[in-house]
């Protein structure tokens, strides 16, 4: 092969990794000086003192927040939470993008105008909680499972990418006697690797994340998943203005901290599951397949 | 033959078409009975945009008072510009964070270490799991007149503070670029993940011809990318008038409102702090309807140059 | 086959809005009569009355149903209590979806009287007679300005927590950089602007670093009402009766001289320059970091301030304290913040079965007995009675496990011996007890509270903010301000003044 590179790719190569360099620098920084806030004491907080290094150095931050019991619980729901979600989601999503994947689909094009309708109009909140609530969810762990379990987004995305893969494959397979269920699991999902794998990242992380879901739909504490319970914590009563006056009080432990606090919960699983993702980002897929 | 085929396909009556695919139309609906009872359904309480919303009376007995929320709403003597506010913000999002991850992709894909561009990727994406709020605290921290590192700088050049989160001037571009500092990273994961479908069968033929880098990007690499791109462009437009509300809400202010007061943000205030929710639904309806056009006539567009398009 | 699944679900979803319909009203207040009249003799072999509650949370640590408390509190009141405890940051979105679906309490917490909505539902209990019967101790201890605030034309709709003090925003001071640099408390707006100058130019936080900042607010025009209070004025939902009208304060014409105070701040730099932008966390910083002279809070937190600030800035001695407000120049009305007579409230509605139980329950909860119980807990366990003399001393280290009972059971408003007790600290409550006499003694009435709410304010809130805000940082004339408060009485303002307006002379004359 030919490995001699010309003068401007070397150019282009080194002002790649320059800029590239130059944004993670962009992000570390401010990223570097909020870990430092969470592991500062509140005093240092206050005084403004904390640069890049924490400050006078405790974990109260995070003992707060560990050490109870309703973390764990809380926890343990959105564990369950991810694993099932995400289980549902992509069922959901590969079996409604594949049929809409083929261009001979008759009604194709209304089916998707019907979800994309659906993207674009969302419903008022009552009218969902009252749907959610004649369904028999609330307050069950299904209710932060079953109402979002399919995004139309993902759908999309999905929908994309089956369309890219040669209709011949499924042809050839056709004609040796497979059925539409078994083509999808064992052809078309393989080839898309990277993308199953990128939309089950996107599930796991929404379900890993969102508090939206549980907000309304949840009181029993011992079903609150970790996002709500954090949020809980933070108090953001602060976002109805109207009830500041009776409710004001001045912060006892420190917000930012523990705001900090909840985003490093937030973070690492993802930050320690993605490594696993990246390898699956192989070039590729499709060598081989349609030489058969 | 193909002429044919197709000709005879059309005779064939829609019920037996859909007998012989069964298989397809059966792995529809799950997915379009999720739809019809979480979407659908609630979506017909939309109705309160033209109702006197009372709680106890619910959804069908509240009175009907037809467009009076749609006036109340049109007749905020500054509703063009918050309309106005919130197409420019939109036109800017697109315009520049819209192709920022794509662009990021892209150099990505060209590295050639692997260690390099996974620690790079990962390190970029981080900033997404954020909220805003702390986002809009190291925003204070960079900006701020009395403790802001910017103004900082500028004093030991001898220059006054500029109150930036305080100036109309720079609320637009403050939000554009703290927008793609977050999310630029991560939305660039579905862009890498097209790049990886891309087959390097391609990239080798190309090779063997004497294609350099730059042709083998224009002919193999921005095509492999623009199924994925026209969809996510069609998207934005269909959410046009939906900005991301928290962002723009913590970085606004009243002195800003002249530029940065949105939609979603007037919403905020005069109808769900309220619990005003008949004019909450009938400003979302409006951003729909708005939304929803624009994505048909941009679909069309789309189709027709570029031949991509949602349906 | 989908049509027909839409149709059941959309048939469901409506149902579910007015089923409440059919809820037969065993409360009403024709029963009472039949059962004993004395409020403090318990039916004997009565079985404990079972009472379903919601309440708010009040984001804090919140017990089970066994909780020693708890039990104790039904001990008292022969009740069986089953309260669902709400998170507080969507506590109205709670409450108003659980309405929505029909799953109404006996007796629900709120701020203030029940909504229109529901009373014209009639799902609310008007509790007169009620009291009458079994709420003696309620109706001697409860003010009637609080009782006013929840009743409409003339039926009682909910039982009101009276507020701790009238007025609820205050003016704190740094005492100790007044006494550092000599200077007395300010009396007037002219006092005050020589006290905050002399604040930013004599450095009285001793650091040699010219960084105080003499006045400090937050943004959205929020906790500075006492600089508008200075004319009698207030910018949030309050309203007069001026000139045979019903008025917002945002367009009384007193509020030009606090705009113009404030932008004369903004021109002397005696304002915090990014009071605009100033959330809560960073508003509180900068006081704690010893930067900042006034401002303006809620009073029962001296103390916190106090505390705060010495384990903040502990070289400077610290002392914070409440001042009243001074008065503005050629205004000779009253001073201060609005009065708002409660603080949280609790609604009876149709569905209680019990409803001389529940209020008996609030009863016994206001008494001397009840007032002790819900500040201190149970004696032996938080708090203790000394033989000798019944002095009594508060477990200050179990205070956060019963916070809950402060907060949220409590009813009655303030109680100067409870207080003292659990500060079980004398000069602390010195600075407590000035602070709400202060607070008692200044304020003035808001026609707001007790009126229907206001249904389309025509966008007070937006447009009061943003022209405000271009008066006081100086983009603006003032001239601007009166031209906005022209325009919006023209863009539909008089018709609210007017619906206002005909209210008052139908309701209050």
């Amino acid at each position: 092969m030919n490995i001699r590179r010309s003068i401007g790719e070397k150019i282009f190569d080194t002002v790649n990794i320059a800029v590239l360099a130059l944004a993670c620098i962009t992000v570390c920084i401010p990223l570097i000086h909020v870990i430092a806030s969470s592991l500062s004491s509140t005093n240092a907080l206050i005084h403004a003192k904390v640069a890049l290094w924490p400050v006078e150095f405790n974990l109260d931050n995070y003992k707060s927040v560990m050490q109870n019991r309703a973390f764990w619980r809380a926890f343990g729901i959105s564990v369950f939470v991810v694993v099932f979600g995400t289980l549902l989601n992509m069922l959901l999503t590969v079996f409604t993008a594949y049929p809409l994947s083929k261009s001979y689909l008759r009604g194709k094009n209304g089916v998707l105008m019907y979800i994309v309708f659906t993207m674009i109009f969302y419903p008022p909140m009552i009218p969902v909680y009252l749907v959610v609530k004649e369904v028999g969810l609330i307050n069950t762990v299904w209710a932060m499972i079953v109402p979002v379990a399919l995004s139309q987004f993902n759908l999309l995305i999905c929908l994309t990418f089956f369309r890219s893969l040669p209709e011949e494959l499924f042809e050839a397979a056709r004609v040796d006697g497979m059925g539409e269920f078994r083509m999808v699991t064992w052809i078309a999902v393989p080839l898309s690797k990277a993308i199953m794998v990128t939309l089950g990242l996107f599930y796991a992380v929404f379900h890993w994340n969102s508090y939206a879901t549980s907000l309304l739909y949840i009181t029993k504490s011992s079903l609150k998943p970790l996002q709500l319970y954090l949020y809980n914590l933070i108090a953001k009563s602060d976002m109805n203005e109207m009830l500041a006056n009776v409710i004001e009080s001045t912060t006892k432990l420190n917000p930012q901290g523990l705001q900090m606090a909840t985003i490093m919960v937030a973070t690492i699983p993802v930050i320690i599951i993605y490594p696993f993702i990246q390898k699956h980002f192989i070039k590729g897929a499709l060598i081989g397949s349609i030489k058969e | 033959m193909e002429q044919t085929r197709r000709a005879m396909a059309t005779r064939v009556p829609l019920l037996q078409f859909m007998l012989k695919h069964r298989a397809l139309y059966l792995m529809l609906v799950p997915g379009l009975v999720y739809l019809l009872v979480f979407k659908y359904v609630p979506l017909l309480g939309s109705v309160i945009a033209f109702k006197d919303y009372n709680i106890y009376k619910g959804v069908w007995a509240s009175d009907w008072v037809g467009f009076k929320y749609f006036y109340q709403f049109f007749n905020y003597p500054q509703f063009t510009r918050l309309l106005w506010n919130t197409l420019i913000i939109s036109f800017y999002q697109t315009l520049f964070a819209f192709p920022a991850p794509i662009i990021l992709a892209l150099l990505l894909n060209e590295i050639r270490s692997s260690v390099f561009q996974r620690s790079v990727q990962t390190i970029l994406y981080l900033p997404h799991f954020l909220s805003w709020v702390i986002i809009g605290g190291l925003g204070y921290m960079l900006l701020s007149p009395q403790v802001g590192l910017i103004n900082q700088w500028a004093a030991a050049f001898g220059y006054e503070p500029v109150h930036y989160l305080q100036e109309p001037g720079y609320f637009r571009s403050i939000i554009i670029v703290s927008g793609i500092w977050k999310e630029m990273g991560w939305n660039a994961i579905i862009f890498l993940a097209a790049l990886v479908g891309i087959s390097p069968v391609l990239y080798e033929a190309a090779k063997i011809d004497g294609a350099g880098r730059w042709k083998q990007f224009v002919h193999i690499t921005l095509p492999g990318l623009l199924p994925a791109i026209m969809l996510l462009l069609l998207l934005k437009i269909g959410h046009t008038l939906d900005l991301g509300f928290e962002q723009i809400y913590i970085f606004l202010n009243p002195i800003t409102y002249s530029t940065g007061d949105v939609l979603d943000t007037y919403s905020y205030r005069e109808g769900i702090i309220q619990g005003k929710y008949s004019l909450t639904t009938a400003i979302g309806l409006f951003k729909a309807v708005v939304g929803f056009l624009l994505l048909l006539v941009a679909n069309r567009a789309s189709k027709s140059m570029t031949g991509q398009g949602i349906f | 086959m989908l049509c027909a699944l839409a149709m059941f679900l959309a048939v469901l979803a409506a149902c579910s809005g007015n089923n409440t319909a059919g809820a037969p009203s065993s409360a009403s207040p024709a029963d009472s009569s039949t059962t004993p009249a004395a409020s403090d003799s318990p039916a004997a072999p009565a079985e404990p009355a079972k009472i379903k509650m919601m309440v708010s949370d009040h984001s804090l640590a919140v017990p089970d149903a066994n909780d020693p408390r708890i039990k104790y509190l039904e001990e008292k009141t022969n009740t069986d209590l089953d309260i669902e405890f709400l998170a507080h940051g969507t506590y109205q979105d709670q409450l108003k979806l659980k309405f929505a679906s029909g799953d109404y309490p006996d007796v629900y917490q709120s701020w203030s009287g029940p909504e229109a909505d529901l009373v014209e539902g009639g799902q609310i209990l008007a509790l007169n007679d009620l009291l009458k019967e079994y709420g003696p101790n309620l109706l001697e201890k409860i003010p009637q300005a609080a009782w006013d605030a929840v009743t409409v034309k003339g039926d009682i709709l909910a039982i009101p927590q009276p507020a701790l003090t009238a007025s609820g925003q205050v003016m704190f001071i740094r005492k100790d950089w007044l006494d550092k640099l000599s200077l007395n408390i300010p009396t007037t707006s002219d006092e005050l602007l020589n006290v905050l100058r002399a604040f930013r130019d004599k450095d009285p936080n001793g650091n040699g670093e010219a960084d105080e900042i003499p006045f400090s607010m937050r943004e959205n025009i929020q906790w500075g009402d006492n600089i508008f209070g200075m004319w009698g004025i207030g910018t949030a939902w309050t309203e007069y009766y001026y000139n045979n009208e019903v008025i917002l304060g945002n367009i009384h014409p007193n509020i030009l001289k606090g705009l113009e105070y404030i932008r004369g701040l903004w021109d002397e730099k005696l304002i915090d320059s990014e009071f605009m932008t100033n959330d809560r966390v960073r508003w509180e910083s900068k006081i704690r970091a010893g930067l900042v002279g006034v401002w303006d809070h809620a009073p029962n937190l001296v103390t916190q301030w106090n505390q705060d600030l010495r384990a903040s800035v502990p070289d400077q001695n610290p002392e914070v304290i409440v001042i009243p407000t001074p008065r503005g120049t050629g205004y000779d009305g009253p001073l201060g913040t609005r009065w708002s007579p409660i603080s949280k409230t609790f609604i009876l509605t149709k569905n209680a079965k019990n409803p001389e139980a529940i209020i008996q329950y609030f009863d016994w909860l206001i008494s001397d007995e009840g007032q002790i119980f819900s500040e201190l807990g149970i004696e032996g366990d938080t708090f203790f009675r000394a033989t000798s003399d019944g002095q009594i001393t508060f477990d200050a280290k179990k205070a956060q496990s019963i916070a809950w009972l402060d907060a949220i059971i409590r009813i009655h408003g303030y109680n100067p011996d409870m207080t003292k007790v659990k500060l079980a600290d004398d000069e602390m409550f010195t600075y407590l007890d000035q602070a709400y006499n202060i607070a008692n003694s200044e304020g003035f009435v808001n026609e707001a509270i007790g009126m229907p709410p206001i249904a389309d304010e025509r966008n007070m809130t937006t447009m009061f903010r943003e022209a405000a805000a271009r008066v006081m940082i100086g983009k603006a004339p003032l001239g601007d301000y009166e031209k906005f408060m022209a325009d919006w009485r023209a863009q539909g303002g008089d018709e609210l003044v007017k619906e206002r307006t005909d209210w008052y002379n139908a309701n209050r004359k």
